[in-house]
């Protein structure tokens, strides 16, 4: 008799644990679904959020949301 | 999400931050302060068309009120949204008036009471409006089929009449504008201020302050790209590349800002981060926020604010 739930065989979306703490001097963020350290020019508080300003792979100066850093 | 709201507050001598009952223009002729305007906040209206015996105002000399010359029944005073092939639900607005000329007969003929509406709509008989046959002996008036209510005087001020309505519901229209009927009437004065609130589908944004007459209207790539509103931010469009590239060719030497609500990325042009104020951050929450091109000119940048500031007043006034 099959099981109508069985248990998960590890298939499906794979959601990761907690990042690693990043490097020293670095700040993880989360950007295209996948955590990234960067190195911050300067952070900043803005309403109620904050913010991480770095050079992308574009080339742009960007600030990017900080989640709470584990 | 799948729709934003848009909320407006405009201001023309009084402020909803503040019952200013001595907020009052003199319309005597025979009296020595004729056309002067006392305690307004930013201009009253005043319609004197005499440039002969009037030809400047002590209000204009004030800076206390604009004034027009023309004798008209329906004014239009601002364009609150424009969206093109887009569309706005208007879903509440609330209007209050000090001014020289008080209902007559019924809610709004002569009221100078300031209405939110479609363009070229006569707010007389506006169709949302309840039946226009309510006597003022009666105020306030009620109509709960049609959520609006009218108040003639809930307060007194120092020379003039009080009107106050408000109204819910749903309009449906791809533009709203700010009509008042003045009744064809001269010599007349009215100050107001009315709060509009409105959705529109969840769009990226063009956030830039613009003149809808100067900068707006006459620029068919704009239209095509995103839809005009007084507060400079409910400026929805399809696209934030053709937002921008549509910007950066009317605009190049000008601030702005797109925001792409598919990737949650608010773009600057001619700004820093420094200039974006935080209750605009609260308000998309955006991921990242990546500078286009940062200004030369700190001015220019400071300009985008302070007409942002001006026209999405937080808080209960300064």
């Amino acid at each position: 008799m099959s099981q109508a739930n069985p248990p998960s065989q590890g298939q499906g979306i794979h959601t990761p644990g907690p990042p690693t703490p990043p490097p020293q001097g670095q700040v993880r963020i989360r950007k295209n679904r996948q955590w990234i350290s960067v190195n911050p020019k300067s952070m900043k508080q803005k309403g109620m959020f904050t913010y991480v300003e770095f050079t992308d792979t574009d080339g742009l100066d960007t600030w990017w949301i900080v989640p709470p850093q584990q | 999400m799948v729709f934003n709201m848009g909320f407006a507050r405009i201001e023309y001598g009084t402020a909803n931050w503040q019952v200013s009952s001595t907020a009052y223009c003199q319309n005597n002729t025979s009296a020595s302060d004729y056309g002067q305007c006392y305690n307004v906040w930013n201009k009253a209206i005043f319609v004197q068309s005499d440039t002969t015996d009037y030809p400047k105002l002590q209000c204009e000399s004030s800076n206390t009120c604009i004034r027009y010359t023309s004798n008209i029944w329906i004014r239009t005073l601002a364009t609150i949204f424009s969206y093109s092939n887009k569309q706005g639900i208007m879903t509440y607005f609330w209007s209050r008036t000090h001014s020289s000329n008080t209902f007559r007969g019924n809610v709004d003929i002569n009221g100078l009471v300031p209405i939110p509406t479609f363009p070229n709509n006569d707010p007389t008989y506006t169709w949302f409006l309840p039946a226009t046959n309510f006597e003022t002996s009666s105020w306030p008036v009620y109509d709960p089929v049609a959520n609006f209510k009218a108040y003639e005087n809930p307060y007194t001020i120092t020379s003039g009449y009080v009107s106050i309505i408000r109204w819910s519901g749903m309009l449906f229209t791809t533009a709203l504008n700010l009509l008042v009927n003045e009744g064809n009437t001269n010599n007349i004065w009215y100050a107001f201020d009315v709060l509009v609130s409105w959705a529109y589908e969840s769009s990226p944004l063009a956030i830039i302050p613009l003149d809808y007459n100067n900068d707006y209207a006459p620029y068919s790539e704009l239209r095509n790209a995103f839809g005009y509103a007084i507060t400079g931010i409910d400026q929805p469009g399809w696209n934030a590349q053709d937002m921008i590239t549509a910007l950066q060719d009317i605009f190049p030497n000008r601030a702005w800002a797109v925001y792409d609500d598919v990737q949650k990325i608010l773009y600057l042009y001619n700004l820093t981060m420094d200039y974006v104020p935080d209750w605009l951050i609260n308000r998309l929450a955006p991921i990242g926020v990546k500078v286009l091109q940062s200004p030369s000119d700190s001015s220019v940048a400071q300009a985008w604010l302070n007409a942002l500031n001006a026209r999405n007043p937080q808080g209960s006034g300064p």
